[in-house]
C-alpha cells in the first residue's frame, strides 16, 4: 500500500513537472512580450493571462504539497496583482526580478535537491526585492488599502481552497470562462510520454525487417520458379520424341521388351504430371507470397507513416526557448534586439526538431554576435537602434518546410569571407577573384572559416555554420544564405517534415559490406579505369566535364584484404556530395539500393570515424553505414592540396612555439602541460616583463597571456608586442578570470586575436582556438 | 548463462570437480569466511582472468561479427545479439597479449552497468569461482598503464581480477573520435 502511495506520488510529481513547465513557459513568453511595444489594452490582457498562469501554478504546487513553490508563487502573484491594478509600473527592474523568479521556480521544481540552502537564500533575496517593488507603489491609492490588497487577495483564494480542497489544474482555471473552450478542446487529446512513443516507434520500425524478409522470400521463390522452367524447356524438346517412342511401342506390340519399356514410359507420364502439379503448387505459393508481400509492405509503410505523424510536434516547441536566449544575450552584449517568430503551428517530426535546435541556436547567436550592431553602431548607419531577428517557418509542399532566419544587421562581409577562405587554403586567390558574391557567401558553411577577427566565447571559431550545414544535410535538407552587405542576412533552410525511411546503397569494399546513405549519393556510374588521371599526385576523374577528386574507398578506409581484382576494365563509382564537397569514391561492387533500418553502435562507440551507424539485415548480418561527411573530410585531410603542402611543410617540421605568460604557478604548470601534450613547445614567463624580453630574443609563434600580472600586465604586454615589427602579426590569446565586457573590448582594441575567460575554458576549446590561430 | 559458460565435456567434468571441492571446502570454513565475490574465470591467450558476475549480462558465442574501419585497434567489431547491435572490444590489444586465432566460435562476455554495455573477447571460459576478498592482492608493480588500472588485483593463484566498474566507466574505453 505504502509503495503504491509512493509510486502514485512520483507519478503525480512527473505530471506536475510537465504542467509547471508549460505554465512557466507561458509566463515567460508573456513577460517577454510585455517588454516590447504593445498597445495598452493588449498589455492588460497579457498581464491578466500571466497572472492566471501564476495562479494555476500555485494551485498545482499546493495539490502536490510543494509548500515553498506555492509560497513563492504567492509572492509573485502579489506583484502581478499590483501590476494588474497599475499600482506598480513596468520597469526593467520589475522584468528582471520576475525573470529571475521564474528561473528560481524552475530550479525548485526540477532540481530541488541541488543546493537547497542556495535556493532558500535566493527565495529570501527575491522576496525582498519584490517587497521593495510593492512598497514603491504609486501613491494614488491610500497606503492602508494598498497594503491590504495582497492580503485580501490571499484571503479570497483561501476561501476557494476551502471550497475545493482537491485542487487540480482544471479546477484552478475554472473561474475563467474563456478557458472552458480550451478544456473542451483538451478532452480530444491525450498526454502520452515521449519515452513510450519512442519505444512504440522503434518497434514499428522493426517491422521494416518483416517487409524486407517478405520481399526476399518472394524473390527466392521466384528463383525456384525460374529453375523449374528449365525443366519445362527440356521436357518440351523431348516431348515429341517420347510420344513417337510411345506410338512405336504401341504398333510393335509383340516386342519382348514391351513390358519393360511400358514401365519406363508410365514413369515418364507420372513424373510429368507430378512435376506439373508441383509447379502449380509453387505458382500458387508465389502468388500468395507476392500478395502477402504487397500487403505487409503496404501495412508496414502506412503504419510507419502514421506513427511518424504521432511523433510530430508543432514548430513552436522548438521556438520556446529562443526569446529568452535572445534577451539574455543581447543584454550581455549591450544590443537592442526585437525577436519575432512565425509559423509556430507547423507540425514537424520530433526528431527533426531535436536535431534542429543546435543549428538554430547557432544561427541566432551568429546574428546577435556578428549581424546586429550596438545601438551606437546602428545609429551611424541610419538604422533604428533596435535590430530585428526573425525566425519564420512555412510549409512549402506536402512534405517540406522552409525556415528563414533573418536579421537587419551588417550582413556577411563577402570580402572577409574570401580572404579567410584563401588564408585557409579553401580557395586560391584567382578563384576568389572569380566567384560571385553569392557563391562566396556559401563558403561560410565550410568548417573552419570565420570572418570574425576576434574569437570570443560566443562565436568566431568558424565551426558554428559548418555544424548547421552538416546537421541540415544529415536530415536531408539544404541551407542557403542570401546577404546584402550592410542590410542584413537571410539564412534559408529547407527541411522535410518527416524523416523519410532511411535508404542506402549496398556496396562491397574489399569483400566487406557497407551501406552508403542514398541522400548523399548523386550518381552511381561505371567508368573505364583508364579515365582516372593523376594530377599533382591526386587522382581525379572527369564526369560530365567536371573534374572530381577520386579515391578508392578501400584505400581511404584502410581496409586490407581480398580486393576483388576484377579483370573488368571498369570501375564502380559513387559520386558523393557532403559538407559542400563532391568526391568520387571507387568501390568493388554496387549491390543495389534498399530501405535500411538504422541502429546505433552502442554506448561504447560514442562516435567513430567514417561510420555513423549500422543496420542488421534480415539474415542477421551487421552492416556498417558509412558517414559521408566524415569520408569527404577524410579525403580533404588525407590528400592535402599542393599549395598548403608547399607552404606549410617546412613550418610544420618544427614544433610551434608558444610563449606562456602567467603569474600563478598552478595555472602555469597546468597550461604548460596541456600545451605540451598537444605537441607544442612552450616557453614560460612569470609576468609580462619577462615575457616581453623572451619575445624580443626568441622565435615565438603564439603568445598566450594572463591579464593580471605583476610588473607588466597582459594588456601592456600585448600593446608592446604589437608595436614591434615582429609582433605585428603574432597571434595573441588573452586569458583571464575577469569576465568583464570592458576588458574584452579593451583586449580587442589593442589587437588581441582571442579572449578566453578562465571560468569558461576547457582544454579542448583552448586547443581549438590555438590551432585555429596558428 | 551457466550453460553457455561451460566448454567441452572434459572441461565440464573438471569444472564440476573443482566446484565440488570448493563447495566442500566452503562449508568447512563458512563460519570463519570473510566477504567474498563471485567471479567468472576466463582465458586471454594463456593467462587467466576473472570478472565479477554482477557485471555480466551473458556469455555470447561469436557466430559472426562485423569489423569496423578506421577505429582504434582495441575495437574488435560489432555483433548482433537478438537484433541489438553491440560493440566488442579486444582486451588482448589493451593488455598487449598476442591473439592469433580466429574469433568465430570464441566466447565474448557481455558486461553492462547503467547505460554502458559492451562485450569483450575471451579465448576460453573456465567457470564461476568464489574468491575471498582477502585473497586478492594489489596488482603487481611490474604492470603499468591501462592494464594495471583495469585490474582490481591478483589472487595468490595468479588469477587476475578485472575491475568491472572501471572497465565500464573508464573514458578511454569509450571511443569518441571525429575526422
Amino acid at each position: 500500500m505504502e509503495k503504491n502511495e509512493a509510486e502514485f506520488m512520483s507519478k503525480l510529481l512527473e505530471t506536475f513537472k510537465t504542467e509547471a513547465k508549460e505554465h512557466l513557459q507561458v509566463i515567460s513568453d508573456g513577460l517577454l512580450a510585455l517588454e516590447g511595444d504593445l498597445p495598452e489594452s493588449q498589455k492588460k490582457e497579457l498581464i491578466e493571462k500571466i497572472f492566471r498562469e501564476a495562479h494555476s501554478l500555485k494551485g498545482a504546487s499546493r495539490a502536490i504539497n510543494l509548500v515553498t513553490v506555492q509560497d513563492f508563487c504567492q509572492t509573485i502573484e502579489n506583484v502581478l496583482a499590483a501590476w494588474k491594478r497599475r499600482q506598480i509600473i513596468s520597469s526593467q527592474e520589475l522584468f528582471d526580478t520576475l525573470h529571475a523568479s521564474l528561473d528560481l521556480i524552475e530550479q525548485m521544481v526540477f532540481s530541488p535537491a541541488k543546493g537547497q540552502s542556495n535556493q532558500s537564500d535566493s527565495i529570501s533575496l527575491l522576496t525582498q526585492k519584490i517587497d521593495q517593488l510593492l512598497k514603491e507603489k504609486k501613491e494614488e491609492i491610500p497606503p492602508a488599502a494598498a497594503s491590504m490588497q495582497p492580503k485580501t487577495a490571499e484571503k479570497e483564494k483561501t476561501i476557494v481552497v476551502v471550497k475545493e480542497p482537491a485542487i487540480s489544474k482544471a479546477e484552478a482555471t475554472k473561474p475563467h470562462s474563456h478557458d472552458i473552450a480550451e478544456i473542451f478542446h483538451r478532452e480530444q487529446t491525450i498526454r502520452v510520454s515521449i519515452h513510450k512513443l519512442d519505444r512504440l516507434f522503434q518497434q514499428v520500425e522493426e517491422l521494416l525487417n518483416l517487409k524486407l524478409a517478405a520481399r526476399q522470400q518472394t524473390s527466392d521463390l521466384k528463383q525456384i520458379q525460374e529453375t523449374l522452367k528449365q525443366w519445362d524447356k527440356k521436357w518440351g524438346r523431348l516431348r515429341s520424341d517420347v510420344h513417337s517412342l510411345q506410338e512405336f511401342m504401341e504398333t510393335s506390340e509383340r516386342s519382348d521388351s514391351s513390358e519393360f519399356s511400358k514401365k519406363i514410359l508410365d514413369f515418364f507420364e507420372w513424373q510429368q504430371n507430378f512435376i506439373k502439379s508441383l509447379q502449380e503448387n509453387l505458382n500458387r505459393l508465389v502468388k500468395i507470397t507476392s500478395q502477402d508481400y504487397r500487403l505487409v509492405g503496404g501495412v508496414v509503410d502506412t503504419l510507419l507513416e502514421d506513427t511518424k505523424k504521432v511523433l510530430m510536434q508543432p514548430f513552436s516547441t522548438l521556438l520556446e526557448s529562443f526569446p529568452r536566449m535572445v534577451r539574455d544575450l543581447s543584454q550581455e552584449l549591450n544590443k537592442k534586439i526585437n525577436f519575432e517568430c512565425q509559423g509556430g503551428d507547423i507540425e514537424v517530426d520530433r526528431r527533426i526538431l531535436e536535431e534542429m535546435k543546435d543549428p538554430l541556436i547557432h544561427l541566432i547567436r551568429n546574428s546577435i554576435d556578428h549581424g546586429i550592431g550596438t545601438p551606437e553602431e546602428r545609429a551611424k548607419k541610419n538604422k533604428p537602434p533596435q535590430g530585428t531577428i526573425k525566425v519564420s517557418a512555412s510549409q512549402i509542399s506536402g512534405n517540406s518546410m522552409e525556415i528563414l532566419v533573418s536579421d537587419d544587421g551588417e550582413g556577411v562581409n563577402i570580402q572577409k569571407v574570401k580572404d579567410s577562405a584563401v588564408k585557409n587554403g579553401l580557395l586560391t586567390q584567382k578563384d576568389a577573384d572569380l566567384i560571385s558574391g553569392q557563391e562566396a557567401a556559401m563558403l561560410i558553411f565550410q568548417s573552419g572559416l570565420s570572418t570574425s577577427a576576434v574569437i570570443t566565447e560566443l562565436s568566431g571559431r568558424g565551426l558554428g555554420l559548418g555544424i548547421v550545414s552538416e546537421k541540415v544535410d544529415k536530415l536531408g535538407g539544404q541551407v542557403f544564405v542570401e546577404t546584402k552587405q550592410g542590410l542584413g542576412a537571410i539564412f534559408r533552410i529547407v527541411l522535410p517534415l518527416t524523416l523519410a525511411t532511411f535508404r542506402g546503397i549496398h556496396i562491397k569494399i574489399s569483400g566487406r559490406d557497407f551501406i552508403m546513405p542514398t541522400h548523399n549519393v548523386q550518381r552511381v556510374i561505371r567508368i573505364d579505369k583508364r579515365k582516372i588521371n593523376t594530377v599533382e599526385n591526386r587522382e581525379t576523374i572527369s564526369i560530365d566535364g567536371r573534374a572530381l577528386a577520386y579515391i578508392s574507398l578501400s584505400d581511404l578506409l584502410e581496409i586490407e584484404g581480398a580486393v576483388e581484382e576484377s579483370r573488368d576494365k571498369f570501375l564502380s563509382i559513387l559520386v558523393v556530395k557532403a559538407a559542400e564537397k563532391t568526391v568520387a569514391f571507387g568501390v568493388d561492387k554496387v549491390l543495389g539500393e534498399q530501405d535500411v533500418l538504422v541502429k546505433g553502435l552502442g554506448r561504447q562507440l560514442l562516435r567513430i570515424k567514417n561510420t555513423v551507424a549500422a543496420t542488421i539485415t534480415e539474415w542477421g548480418t551487421v552492416i556498417p553505414i558509412l558517414n559521408p561527411q566524415d569520408l569527404v573530410k577524410s579525403v580533404i585531410k588525407g590528400v592535402p592540396n599542393k599549395i598548403s603542402t608547399a607552404l606549410s611543410a617546412p613550418v610544420e617540421a618544427r614544433k610551434a612555439v608558444i610563449l606562456l605568460a602567467e603569474d600563478s604557478i598552478t595555472s602555469r604548470m597546468l597550461l604548460k602541460n596541456i600545451l605540451e601534450s598537444a605537441g607544442f613547445e612552450v616557453k614560460t614567463a612569470v609576468d609580462g616583463a619577462e615575457a616581453f624580453s623572451i619575445f624580443k630574443t626568441d622565435a615565438i609563434d603564439l603568445l598566450l597571456t594572463d591579464i593580471e600580472m605583476p610588473r607588466m600586465d597582459g594588456f601592456v604586454l600585448t600593446e608592446k608586442v604589437r608595436a614591434l615589427e615582429k609582433g605585428r602579426d603574432l597571434p595573441i590569446v588573452l586569458c583571464t578570470s575577469r569576465e568583464s565586457k570592458e576588458d574584452r573590448e579593451h583586449g580587442i582594441e589593442i589587437g588581441a586575436n582571442a579572449y578566453l575567460e578562465k571560468s569558461n575554458f576547457t582544454q579542448n576549446n583552448l586547443l581549438d582556438v590555438i590551432k585555429k590561430l596558428l | 548463462m551457466t550453460e553457455n559458460a561451460i566448454g567441452s565435456p572434459n572441461k565440464k567434468k573438471e569444472i564440476l570437480k573443482n566446484r565440488a571441492e570448493k563447495l566442500a571446502k566452503l562449508s568447512e570454513t563458512q563460519n570463519t569466511a570473510n566477504a567474498s565475490i563471485k567471479v567468472l574465470e576466463f582465458k586471454l591467450a594463456k593467462e587467466s582472468y576473472a570478472i565479477e558476475l554482477r557485471y555480466i549480462q551473458e556469455v555470447y558465442r561469436i557466430k559472426d561479427f562485423t569489423p569496423l574501419p578506421t577505429v582504434p585497434a582495441f575495437v574488435f567489431g560489432l555483433i548482433n545479439v537478438r537484433r541489438k547491435i553491440l560493440s566488442v572490444i579486444d582486451l588482448h590489444v589493451l593488455f598487449g597479449i598476442p591473439r592469433k586465432e580466429e574469433a568465430i566460435g570464441k566466447k565474448a562476455i557481455i558486461i553492462q552497468k547503467n547505460d554502458m554495455e559492451f562485450a569483450f573477447l575471451t579465448d576460453d571460459i573456465l567457470g564461476v569461482e568464489l574468491i575471498q576478498l582477502d585473497a586478492i592482492q594489489p596488482t603487481l608493480p611490474t604492470l603499468i598503464g591501462i592494464q594495471q588500472e583495469l585490474l582490481r588485483g591478483i589472487t595468490v593463484d595468479g588469477l587476475a581480477i578485472l575491475d568491472g566498474e572501471k572497465l565500464l566507466t573508464d573514458s578511454r574505453i569509450v571511443v569518441n573520435e571525429s575526422v
